[in-house]
């Protein structure tokens, strides 16, 4: 009897166990499969750019205009820094 | 471990055909999403030829090979009235122009896409003569060169060009004054609905040269005065 009673509670055991397996695993494969899919779908969009290019590019001049010393270059050859030194 | 009850494994017995029943829809679903978009894409052969497809893409794309000119600083000689740079190597010599900078290449603009496109430009910063350099008569202007007649194309991503860009020809081919940059944009090939900027390897990029005078009474400053300009591209 006592043979009995403990042989029904492993065999209850072992099917709650099997069964709490199985609702844990499918949660995960349901969890990993449609991660899978997901990705697999986003890979094939359409709207993903591979390159990323500008089509706005900014440019700029520039210029400073400073003080004449009141020095006179009368000819383009000269060395201008001896020019103005002294 | 207390016994369990047969109530209890047919909870967890409906619970698992629940979640295996949501879970098979839920993933069914998401596969059928994937035929509505792509319905040549098989995972079988159906037939002993197989079908591939591939699409590419308009790409709108332009590259700023030289994005900075700068003449420097410097002062009018004495003994002239202005001094006039631009940036096709021909600033005047030394008896006008003190300490600036000789350029010779203006802003070059490469169309890198795949596809045929309007540049448009505008101004922020100092774009009028009188805030860039000031005094009597001051000039600040441009000119939009198809690169393969400008002074200097070199730089460009892949050769240089051997033809005109803009298929119906660079607008403000001649030098004309910034200001109006300032308050619009203006399409230098192309507008809005016509797209001229031709990608080909031969034919894909402008030149935008400068050209100023600056007058011996040209306001002085401790340091640079800057005009920003902007290039966009559009296609269709």
């Amino acid at each position: 009897m006592v043979n009995k009673r403990r042989n029904k509670d492993l065999s209850n055991r072992v099917v709650f166990m099997a069964i709490l397996l199985v609702v844990l695993v499918s949660v995960a494969s349901i969890g990993v499969y449609y991660n899978f899919l997901n990705n697999y779908n986003s890979n094939l969009s359409d709207g993903e750019n591979i390159f990323n290019n500008d089509n706005q590019i900014n440019g700029k001049v520039s210029i400073q205009i400073v003080k004449n010393e009141g020095k006179t270059i009368s000819d383009e050859n000269v060395n201008l820094n001896q020019n103005f030194e002294g | 471990m207390s016994d369990v009850s047969n109530k209890t494994i047919v909870g967890l017995l409906m619970v698992a055909l629940v979640i295996t029943v949501i879970g098979t829809i839920v993933s069914v679903g998401k596969m059928n999403t994937l035929n509505s978009g792509y319905l040549d894409l098989t995972g079988a052969a159906t037939s002993a030829s197989g079908t591939t497809t591939l699409q590419v893409d308009s790409n709108t794309a332009i590259v700023g090979v030289v994005t900075s000119l700068d003449f420097g600083n410097g002062f009018i000689n004495a003994t002239a009235s202005n001094c006039i740079l631009d940036t096709e190597g021909t600033r005047q010599s030394n008896v006008s122009c003190v300490g600036f900078n000789n350029l010779s290449q203006g802003f070059l603009i490469e169309n890198t896409g795949n596809s045929n496109i309007s540049l448009n430009m505008s101004c922020s910063g100092n774009c009028s003569a009188a805030e860039f350099i000031g005094g009597t008569n001051p000039s600040f202007t441009y000119k939009v060169t198809s690169a393969n007649t400008a002074n200097d194309q070199s730089g460009q991503s892949s050769s240089n060009d051997t033809g005109v860009s803009c298929e119906e020809g660079w607008h403000n081919s001649t030098y004309s004054e910034i200001g109006q940059l300032d308050v619009s944009t203006y399409y230098i090939c192309g507008d809005a609905t016509t797209f001229n900027f031709s990608y080909g390897d031969l034919v894909d990029a402008v030149v935008i040269d400068f050209n100023v005078t600056v007058p011996e009474d040209a306001n002085q400053t401790d340091s640079q005065l800057n005009a920003t300009f902007t290039f966009a591209a559009a296609s269709t």
